[in-house]
């Protein structure tokens, strides 16, 4: 018959290996031994949130980094075109919000890596999307739930509470992340030496380059469908206030910031904005002013843009370089000789 | 929620373990646990619990004066209101619909039947009232119970949605003595045992052929030969494997709270008729049939039109839909054409009784999978008579057929969930092996779908 308290033990050890197996098998840092010309072969974004944090813990700090999801993640050196003085890397992480990018520059200024200047993607307003930090360890990430929580800072006590269900949600939904059995299978091949722990490729396609970035094929010939309206508010204004004050605050750290509102594709913001977006956007201003940070709504469309994007919200990589190129033209006098 | 979340495993259920066992909160054990079950079930939607809540409270209400034994009107009062509601949300389209006639959506149609979501499990616990109304009607149930008691018969989270269908008095014993119950360590075992197994069958068996069988399903009329017989049979083992699993599940989680619900399969398809497939299938469905409708009916004494009326009606509970009702009624001709061919039937080897009834089971379970088109496509594939333009089963889809016949006829859930070693150390290595079961369930419940009969 079963043994009770030796089976709930039994799952606890069983548990904390498997967790073990994925902390582990991604200890290395993927982006230090490639060169400009390969791309590591990342499958999943926990690795790659893990490798981003320990390629910053051991490099220099950065002259620009760019912040953000994976509507920022093809935001790259080379079509940036910052020249060979310029030390730049992409931290930017797959379903992370401005609140993870926020934190995660925290943690990079307490470290004295926070870059010189950094360039943060805020998702479109027409996404209402706001989400809390993800990739960061969990000691800090819980330290930083609750430092929002009781912040004194102008939150109403419906949206603190609003935040602390999101923390639940997204404690459960990180929780939930190991229990997969490719990314164990995948994580155990590694451990056990049976695939590299980083993969570099010379072949040109879907991976991310040394310097943080992403490579994608060309979109589709053809215009997206249109973005959705959104149903229902999901940006606090409280708390979108308090998390762009506390990017400014990163001046005093030596960090200038530019905050841009990612871009939707031109048939979609062709269109009238939606009240959620229009509030949304009149916050973001309000806010950016109040603090005196650099802040810019998303342009009705970017410059060189062909409308043919992969989805309605992730713009292609060349007319984003062009934008974000523009945006920090007068904010890189440091990278010229 | 559901079982086979990650939510209801690692908070819900530890949460309402440690409320239930508090040892402050003995006497509040009842309340505990309906308060759980409401969250259970509200979780999915509010205005579902509160129709649930509403029926509750109706019933215990029209079935608690005395006079309520032998009062017809007091059981017409007390059952109409969930019969009406079941047909609301669960048969109101389908009566529409064949009204008015095929090929025209009741949905599109009429604004009532827009955004209207069948409540989870209503078929279920619709029975479960229905039942206590009629055993009181009949005098079964002398003493009311308090309303609590009543409450958390009706609503207690394991079976809530999908069973099994209990009646009062299964279940009165453990629900009077709540409060003083107690968990022991051989409870814990088996309770654990069943969790573990169920949990296994529905998420590495079920689940895994679900994931196989879906994409052929898509188009049964261009599968060849072999690809339609494998569809029947995974999917056969996939129905199986995934209300087992359920009910496995909500026997060991009811039997932690000193709940004892009754068996709802035994063995299903080692039957050897298609009369004895329905005493070993959903028993407490078939026992319910028996006894609140066949017997009432007149039992044996008008045996074919009996068995027609509550094969059709068992198929109309599965499903609102002509395809339910055309499974009902063809396995009433099964059952019907066995008590007429028993002589022949009986005659044949055990081996050749078995393997025919799980054949005659399988076949008719396309028309769960597919509507009727789909299922003529699939049985002309298996004739051969389909395009064959389809995708052919892999050795690796044919593998884990095998292993699931493997688990079907020759894995013994119960007694390996019951059975006691005499040594220690046995126990502990069944011990571990459970263990090393569940978190291999765990890797593979991200993708674990829905239990089946969550639709019913």
């Amino acid at each position: 018959m079963i043994r009770p308290r030796f089976f709930l033990l039994m799952v606890a050890i069983l548990i904390g290996l498997v967790v073990a197996v994925n902390i582990y098998a991604a200890a290395g840092d993927p982006f230090i031994g490639a060169t400009p010309q390969q791309q590591v072969v990342l499958d999943n974004s926990w690795n790659l949130a893990g490798g981003k944090l320990r390629h910053a813990a051991q490099t220099p700090r950065y002259d620009i980094g760019v912040f953000g999801n994976s509507r920022a993640l093809d935001v790259n050196a080379a079509d940036l075109d910052l020249g060979p003085r310029c030390r730049f890397f992409n931290f930017a992480l797959a379903g992370e919000s401005l609140r993870g990018s926020a934190a995660l520059l925290e943690r990079l200024a307490a470290d004295g890596k926070a870059p010189r200047l950094a360039v943060v993607s805020i998702d479109n307003f027409e996404l209402q999307t706001y989400a809390n930090p993800m990739f960061l360890p969990a000691w800090p990430r819980w330290r930083q739930a609750l430092a929002d929580l009781v912040s004194d800072a102008e939150i109403t006590w419906r949206e603190r509470a609003t935040m602390a269900w999101r923390v639940l949600y997204t404690e459960n939904e990180l929780a939930k992340r190991p229990f997969n059995i490719e990314l164990l299978r995948a994580n155990l091949e590694i451990l056990l030496g049976i695939v590299p722990a980083t993969a570099t490729t010379n072949v040109a396609g879907r991976g991310y380059r040394a310097d943080g970035s992403r490579t994608q094929p060309e979109p589709p010939r053809e215009p997206p469908p249109e973005l959705p309206r959104p149903q229902s508010r999901q940006v606090l204004g409280g708390y979108l206030a308090y998390d762009l004050a506390r990017l400014a605050q990163l001046r005093a750290r030596g960090t200038d910031v530019v905050v841009y509102e990612s871009s939707i594709d031109p048939r979609s913001a062709a269109r009238a904005p939606s009240a959620l977006a229009r509030d949304g956007r009149a916050r973001f201003a309000a806010a950016c002013r109040a603090v005196g940070l650099d802040c810019h709504a998303a342009p009705a469309r970017l410059p060189g843009d062909d409308g043919f994007w992969r989805d309605s919200n992730h713009a292609p990589a060349a007319p984003l370089n062009r934008y974000v190129r523009g945006l920090i033209a007068d904010k890189t006098g440091f990278c010229r000789p | 929620m559901i079982f086979n979340q990650t939510e209801f495993l690692f908070v819900f259920l530890p949460l309402t373990l440690a409320a239930f066992f508090a040892p402050g909160l003995r006497a509040m054990r009842p309340y505990t646990l309906l308060t759980a079950s409401l969250v259970f079930y509200g979780v999915s939607g509010i205005e579902h619990a509160a129709v649930l809540a509403i029926e509750v409270v109706w019933v215990y209400a029209l079935t608690r004066p005395l006079r309520a034994a032998g009062s017809r009107l007091l059981l017409t009062l007390a059952v109409l209101p969930p019969a009406l509601a079941l047909l609301h949300y669960k048969y109101l389209g389908f009566v529409v619909r064949t009204l008015i006639g095929a090929g025209i959506s009741a949905d599109e149609t009429f604004s009532l039947f827009k955004a209207t979501l069948l409540p989870a499990g209503i078929s279920f616990f619709t029975f479960n009232l229905i039942s206590f109304a009629i055993d009181r009607y009949r005098g079964e149930i002398p003493e009311m119970p308090p309303f609590r008691r009543f409450a958390l018969f009706i609503m207690f989270f394991p079976h809530l949605v999908a069973g099994p269908i209990l009646r009062y008095r299964d279940v009165a014993d453990g629900l009077a003595r709540l409060k003083e119950f107690t968990l022991c360590n051989g409870e814990a075992a088996v309770a654990i045992g069943y969790i573990c197994l169920g949990l296994a069958a529905k998420v590495l068996i079920a689940d895994t052929l679900g994931r196989i069988v879906d994409p052929m399903a898509h188009a049964p009329g261009t599968l060849p030969p072999a690809g339609a017989a494998y569809v029947m049979f995974a999917y056969s083992f996939q129905i199986y494997f995934d209300f087992y699993g359920y009910s496995l599940v909500a026997i060991g989680l009811a039997s932690l709270f000193g709940i004892r619900f009754p068996r709802n399969f035994a063995r299903p398809y080692e039957a050897r008729n298609p009369r004895d497939f329905w005493r070993r299938w959903h028993m407490t469905l078939s026992y319910w049939i028996r006894d609140y409708l066949y017997l009432p009916l007149g039992g044996n004494a008008r045996y074919v039109r009996n068995i027609l009326i509550v094969f059709a009606l068992c198929g109309l509970w599965h499903g609102a839909g002509w395809n339910f009702v055309v499974w009902g009624l063809y396995h009433a001709g099964l059952v019907i054409a066995y008590h007429f061919g028993r002589t022949g039937w009986d005659r044949l080897p055990n081996l050749a009784q078995i393997a025919a009834t799980f054949v005659l089971v399988s076949l008719g379970w396309t028309l769960f999978l597919f509507d009727f088109d789909g299922a003529q496509a699939l049985i002309q594939s298996l004739l051969g008579l389909g395009a064959a333009t389809g995708p052919s089963p892999t050795a690796e889809h044919w593998v884990l057929l095998l292993l699931a016949a493997l688990a079907c006829f020759a894995v013994y859930p119960e007694a390996m969930a019951e059975r006691k070693a005499h040594r220690a150390a046995a126990d502990y290595a069944r011990t571990a092996a459970f263990a090393v079961l569940f978190v291999a369930t765990l890797l593979f419940l991200d993708r674990s779908q829905d239990f089946i009969y969550f639709r019913f």
